[in-house]
């Protein structure tokens, strides 16, 4: 037997990140809870199946978000799902997916440290996200609920519209200081 | 020092706000509101700079950013700007500017004397003289770009910020003139999102330099009221000194802001100080205006021959009379607008018209104001060294083509050139627009767009001249361009009236006859004259294309926006043909320079690329690891002690992992988590062994092959559930496999059942590696860890540290050793708690270096060092990983392509030096020949080369030492083991190994399945 | 710079995407009857088409599906998209 009980730690990429001074707050959304979710909802039984462990139905319209619950559910492709879970959700969430889905062609995949989640709060945060990103986010064009995968600079995101004004952003564990620091300097030069 | 050419009053510059700035060292004053141009022509100044190939003496020829003369060097130190354009550097308190291209100053200047053998300058003089012998043109070229230096870099990093900017409108509109404002003023009453971005540092355009009317009111009245609605609108944003400056596919148009350049340097507070926008625009429309064409006659280029526009700019916006007895030379009516508000200003005024008998509204108008007009009549000579003095002007014969009868004489300051205009279809051309020359109105103007790249060009630019037609089009343009965008009816309100004049034809003379031999420029800044153009045309040059590169022609920072088609109306009179016939050459982004920073941006210093690193990068920092770029990754390279060498660092963590225990970062592997009921399937195909057999919880090595049958990936991939595998991928390959897989799921076996879901990220991996590996571990979990529960080639789950984690006995240093995987935010954790327990079997970390080294040891390849792309699995001796029973799977078929069968193929082998002590380059050529050294004229041939090469203390040498190992791909090598081989090295050794099998240490594997 | 319009996802910027050259290649069901022509036609041989070429793309940056698209190589215009096992549609000027 081990005999030494361990003191586990936990860190995040943005440990220690400083937040810009600025119209837009940056924050570490710290551990969501993250799984990968892939099956067909166009035949057999996979999104009722999905649809009665969620608590409703996975999007299907492309780039939207749905909640159910403390869980969010972003469209990432015809087949593809991710849902944010509290965090130390997702262990358990995984599992009763994987129950209930059985034999049923799918895959339930935890990715919970594989992205981070960076908030952004405040009123300029689509001029933020210009500075990198080349979606339109005018609000005729992106409003609340709505997400998209692209790239900001050099760096794969998902961004998430919160509301009228506040976006998350999803990126991956080994982009999420480029893409901070990237945020931050834009935050900065847009407040001077 | 006085500004002795000011006018008492007028101009939009602010009298009350005296600046002051120095020129070449002297002092001036000047006025908010002025250019660094304005401000010199009111001090007098009209020598600022030397041409580029005869050093001869030049002063400002514009007022905008067509300028070619006027280029400054501005400011100091870091932050000196080269071939700044003095006509659009708006004046600040304290600037700072010199004159370039000249030595030691503007006024003496030694590099004149190129002037004195100009007629040993023609062009392509530097190609035909400076080409023999080849092989001094690089000396000859350092020293003619000495000579010729246009401005200085900045040898300090740039201290000012830059940002990018995406954005998305409606209705892109380019120039903020009349056509652009009215333009923007009709598309912005529908809703549309609108831009207007105007070069200038106010909305205007030619309105700020001119006297017209719009309702009967002073023009800039309806502008300041179109601003104000404007300003009403939220989805309009208005863009000055923002210069619209390429054009490229599908509506996506890059602009440069200029945010605090007319502060001057560092007074720009924390604010960038260019903005880059890059605008994806639904709709395009145009204003961009035109540009003052120059008559190109003999000696037009002394300072104070100006264009006649610019001279009509000086005086009504920004107050200044840039001479006192103005010489206006025309061939068109705009000319005269010049001489009336000259003499109006106070200056005495004479015009020459190349015209006949020119009697429009505007000729009337001058002659009645007491400007001598001189019909019929061209320039054929100017006087006045470092300025002009004065001219000499003759009668022109019938067909203009010579001049004819005596010659007389105009004392005059300034010569104003009205030349004619060219609209200005830079980005309509770089939209891959087309253009129609009107032989009429003698210009280019645009025929037809691209579907992709819808646009309407509007005003001057659309060859538009007269102001109330110019409004007219820009109002039914922002309409139109706003319908197409999805917004409005399109229906057009009435254009207001306008200054409207009756005018006469302009007459065309591309080159202004004269007698004997005199200098006509018509590309100022590169000294290109007529003589050259028809020197060109006699040596054979047709093609626009290399007429232009031969004579330098529009080649200058100014991108000949004055000279290309004076220059192509010279060429096609040479050639005895149409302009149309001649073409145009290609119109290229940027219209204006545009500085590197602002393009970069954001993306500089430690935003110029992401360093990907992994959960345990805090203490391999803190531990003073030498780190190696591996694609996007910062990987610990070797971890040195203090006073270590590379070497010395190597070398211990060599011997400490195969004698005690090493631990390794390997995170950055590419992970990919396969799961669906036909995973096995797709695994058959994407590897060349088979899979079928392999049990739940072990684990199993395979090379990818593309079709070619050639290897592009290789790693480990291991069983987790019946239909369930977690696959890795070599550390730079991640994604390119992840790729594979989904291009062959999606396009080609879309009945496959399988899903692919890239985890390389989610798992923190801490591989330890040595006989003491399994002790270490034992200290850290409750996992069986002995050789029957957990053999060679295993896997299992269980908690490690206290966290879940998967454990794979999988080994790339031959050890045994221990893949530990956990989620990625517990990797600091796991990685310092086997450190702590690991002190007491002296643990060694070790970085990519010495992994290289021990794998090499093995004579386990790396794939892209030890392939090439080029490599068969046969070719490496891998014949054992390929199935033969299988029917299928990707590259199969093509082993038995003719080139693959031939034989004679590079293979690996190993390699030892006969001097243990040398190590081998690696990329080293083997020589086909034992004795390489060939006679004289001959050459050897390559017989393969060096691909991986290590000195390693775990293989000793003759004197019981460490030596060198190498692998190298070798001709035929499998069948040479026991052959020596030369190396040559590019210091001329000949280095002497000994093919062998590309294994060098514990061949049996015995330790690595202990 | 070109706009693609991913089939899910709608018009976006060219950096979003990675081109996967001539579509409606279809790997032989069988390689190992191939004669050498036949299997390097397969893997090497493109058409290179001045005009209407049918072509693959991937979203890369966005959604990740791959999708064929009709390009007039000459003025880069697309004429169509449509996804992957969909039959190529008919375009004008189609000279194939």
């Amino acid at each position: 037997m081990v005999n030494t009980t361990f003191d586990v730690s936990k860190i995040s990429p943005l440990d220690g990140m400083v937040p810009p001074v600025g119209g837009v707050s940056l924050r570490e959304k710290s551990y969501v809870g993250k799984i990968n979710l892939r099956g067909n909802v166009e035949s057999g039984d996979f999104g009722h199946i999905v649809e009665s462990v969620l608590g409703g139905f996975v999007p299907t319209t492309p780039n939207t978000v749905v909640h159910y619950g403390d869980l969010t559910i972003f469209w990432l492709g015809p087949d593809e799902w991710l849902i944010h879970t509290p965090e130390g959700g997702q262990g358990d969430l995984i599992d009763r997916l994987r129950a209930a889905l059985g034999d049923t062609h799918s895959a339930v995949t935890d990715v919970s440290d594989y992205f981070v989640v960076i908030e952004m709060r405040g009123t300029d945060c689509r001029d933020v996200l210009a500075r990198g990103c080349s979606l339109d986010f005018h609000p005729r064009s992106f409003v609340a609920d709505q997400c998209a995968q692209s790239h900001f600079s050099h760096a794969n995101v998902l961004i998430h519209q919160i509301n009228d004004t506040d976006f998350d952003v999803q990126v991956r564990w080994t982009y999420a200081q480029y893409l901070w620091g990237f945020l931050a300097e834009a935050v900065e030069n847009m407040a001077a | 020092m006085s500004q002795s050419y000011r006018l008492e009053s007028g101009g939009k510059i602010d009298r009350a706000k005296p600046l002051s700035f120095t020129f070449n060292g002297k002092s001036y004053g000047g006025y908010q509101g002025d250019t660094l141009a304005s401000a010199l022509i009111a001090n007098g100044v009209k020598l600022v700079g030397r041409s580029f190939k005869y050093h001869r003496p030049r002063g400002f020829l514009s007022a905008g950013s067509d300028e070619p003369n006027a280029v400054v060097q501005l400011e100091e130190g870091a932050y000196t700007d080269p071939n700044t354009r003095a006509t659009v550097v708006e004046l600040y308190d304290g600037l700072k500017a010199a004159s370039q291209n000249c030595w030691p100053s503007v006024n003496h200047d030694v590099g004149e004397i190129n002037s004195l053998f100009a007629r040993f300058l023609p062009a392509g003089f530097y190609y035909k003289t400076f080409m023999w012998p080849p092989k001094l043109w690089m000396w000859y070229e350092e020293r003619i770009r000495h000579a010729a230096g246009m401005g200085v870099s900045p040898m300090e990093s740039d201290p000012d910020k830059y940002e990018n900017l995406y954005t998305h409108c409606d209705v892109l509109i380019a120039g903020g003139g009349p056509a652009g404002l009215a333009a923007a003023l009709t598309a912005g009453r529908t809703g549309a999102r609108v831009i207007i971005a105007d070069e200038q540092d106010q909305m205007g355009g030619a309105l700020l330099s001119s006297h017209d009317e719009i309702d009967g009111k002073p023009a800039m009245v309806w502008v300041e009221e179109t601003l104000a609605e404007l300003a009403t609108m939220p989805e309009v944003r208005i863009l000055p000194r923002t210069t619209v400056t390429g054009y490229y596919d599908y509506n996506w148009l890059t602009a440069l802001e200029k945010v605090t350049d007319h502060k001057g340097p560092g007074n720009g507070g924390d604010s960038v100080r260019q903005r880059f926008w890059k605008i994806r625009a639904k709709q395009v429309v145009l204003a961009t205006g035109a540009i003052e064409r120059p008559l190109v006659f003999a000696e037009n280029d002394r300072p104070g021959i100006m264009m006649a526009s610019a001279v009509r700019t000086y005086i009504n916006r920004y107050g200044v009379l840039p001479g006192k007895e103005i010489l206006v030379f025309a061939n068109n009516d705009s000319g005269y607008l010049t001489a009336i508000d000259a003499i109006k200003a106070g200056a005495r005024v004479y015009v020459a018209d190349v015209r006949a008998n020119p009697q429009g509204d505007l000729v009337k108008q001058a002659e009645a104001l007491g400007v001598k007009i001189y019909r019929n009549t061209a320039i054929t000579g100017t006087r006045g060294r470092k300025a002009v003095t004065g001219a000499e002007v003759m009668e022109l014969n019938e067909d203009g083509t010579d001049v004819v009868g005596s010659h007389y004489s105009i004392d005059c300051d300034i010569i104003a050139m009205a030349g004619g205009w060219n609209p200005t279809v830079h980005l309509f051309s770089q939209s891959r627009g087309k253009l129609r020359w009107d032989e009429a109105a003698t210009m280019f103007v645009p025929k037809e767009g691209v579907a992709i790249n819808p646009s309407r060009s509007v005003g001057c630019c659309n060859g538009t001249m007269n102001l109330g037609a110019v409004l007219a089009e820009g109002l039914g343009a922002g309409v139109r361009a706003a319908r197409d965008a999805g917004f409005g009816d399109g229906s057009a309100p009435e254009a207001p009236t306008a200054t409207i004049v009756a005018e006469e034809p302009v007459r065309a003379m591309w080159e202004v006859p004269c007698h004997g031999h005199k200098k006509k420029f018509h590309e100022f800044q590169n000294d290109s004259t007529s003589a050259d153009l028809q020197l060109a045309t006699r040596e054979g040059m047709l093609s626009v294309e290399h007429t232009k590169r031969y004579t330098t022609t529009g080649m200058g920072t100014d991108q000949g926006k004055t000279s290309n088609v004076t220059g192509l109306g010279i060429m096609a009179a040479a050639q005895n043909r149409g302009i149309p016939a001649v073409g145009t050459t290609t119109f290229r982004p940027p219209y204006t320079p545009q500085a590197f920073g602002a393009i970069t941006g954001q993306n500089r210093r430690e935003l110029f690329e992401q360093n990907r690193t992994t959960s345990m990068q805090p203490w391999h920092e803190s531990h003073g690891a030498v780190f190696e770029d591996v694609g996007d990754w910062k990987r610990p390279w070797y971890f040195p002690k203090p006073g270590e060498s590379m070497h010395d660092a190597v070398q211990r963590e060599c011997k400490a992992t195969r004698d005690g225990v090493g631990i390794m970062d390997a995170s950055t592997l590419g992970k990919i988590d396969i799961q669906g009921p036909d995973s096995l399937q797709l695994l058959e195909m994407l590897y060349t062994n088979a899979w079928a057999k392999l049990g739940i919880g072990r684990c199993r090595y395979g090379v990818m092959l593309n079709e070619h049958g050639m290897i592009f990936d290789d790693g480990v991939t291991t069983r987790l559930g019946e239909n369930h595998f977690h696959m890795t991928t070599t550390t730079g390959g991640a994604a390119r496999v992840m790729g594979w897989l989904e291009e062959w799921l999606q396009t080609e076996w879309p009945d496959m059942q399988v899903y692919c879901t890239s985890v390389t990220e989610q798992w923190a991996v801490a591989t330890i590696s040595g006989p003491r590996a399994r002790a270490l571990l034992s200290e850290l979990t409750d996992i069986d860890l002995d050789v029957d529960s957990l053999p060679f080639m295993g896997m299992t789950e269980g908690n490690v540290a206290g966290v879940p984690a998967r454990v794979y006995r999988i080994s790339f240093t031959g050890e045994v050793a221990f893949e530990i995987n956990v989620p990625q935010a517990h990797g600091l954790h796991l990685w310092e708690t086997l450190m702590a327990l690991g002190e007491k079997y002296d643990i060694c970390p070790y970085g990519t270096e010495t992994m290289h080294v021990l794998r090499a040891e093995k004579g386990f390849i790396i794939v892209g060092q030890d392939t090439d792309g080029t490599c068969t699995p046969m070719d490496v001796g891998m014949d054992w990983i390929v199935s033969k029973k299988k029917e299928d799977f990707l590259g199969k078929r093509s082993f038995s392509r003719s080139d693959n069968i031939k034989g004679n193929r590079k293979e690996l082998v190993g390699l030892l030096t006969e001097d243990p002590k040398i190590v081998l380059p690696e990329g080293a050529h083997i020589a086909a020949e034992t004795d390489p050294k060939p006679a004289m004229g001959k050459y050897t041939k390559a017989a393969g080369h060096v691909t991986s090469s290590y000195m390693t203390p775990n293989i000793t040498g003759p004197d019981g030492e460490g030596r060198s190992i190498a692998l190298a791909v070798l001709r035929n090598g499998q069948s040479r083991h026991g052959e020596t081989i030369t190396v040559p090295l590019m210091d001329g050794r000949m280095v002497k190994a000994l093919v062998t099998e590309p294994i060098f240490f514990d061949k049996e594997g015995e330790r690595t399945r202990g | 710079m070109l706009t693609i319009k991913c089939p899910w996802c709608g018009d976006r910027d060219l950096t979003e995407f990675a081109a996967g050259g001539e579509g409606h290649i279809a790997r032989p069901l069988e390689p190992a009857t191939q004669s050498d022509a036949e299997w390097g036609d397969y893997i090497y041989t493109r058409k290179n088409t001045k005009g209407i070429h049918y072509e693959r793309w991937m979203h890369a940056q966005g959604c990740r599906r791959w999708f064929n698209a009709v390009r007039d190589t000459v003025s880069d215009e697309f004429l169509a998209f449509y996804k992957t096992g969909e039959p190529a549609p008919k375009v004008e000027g189609d000279g194939s």
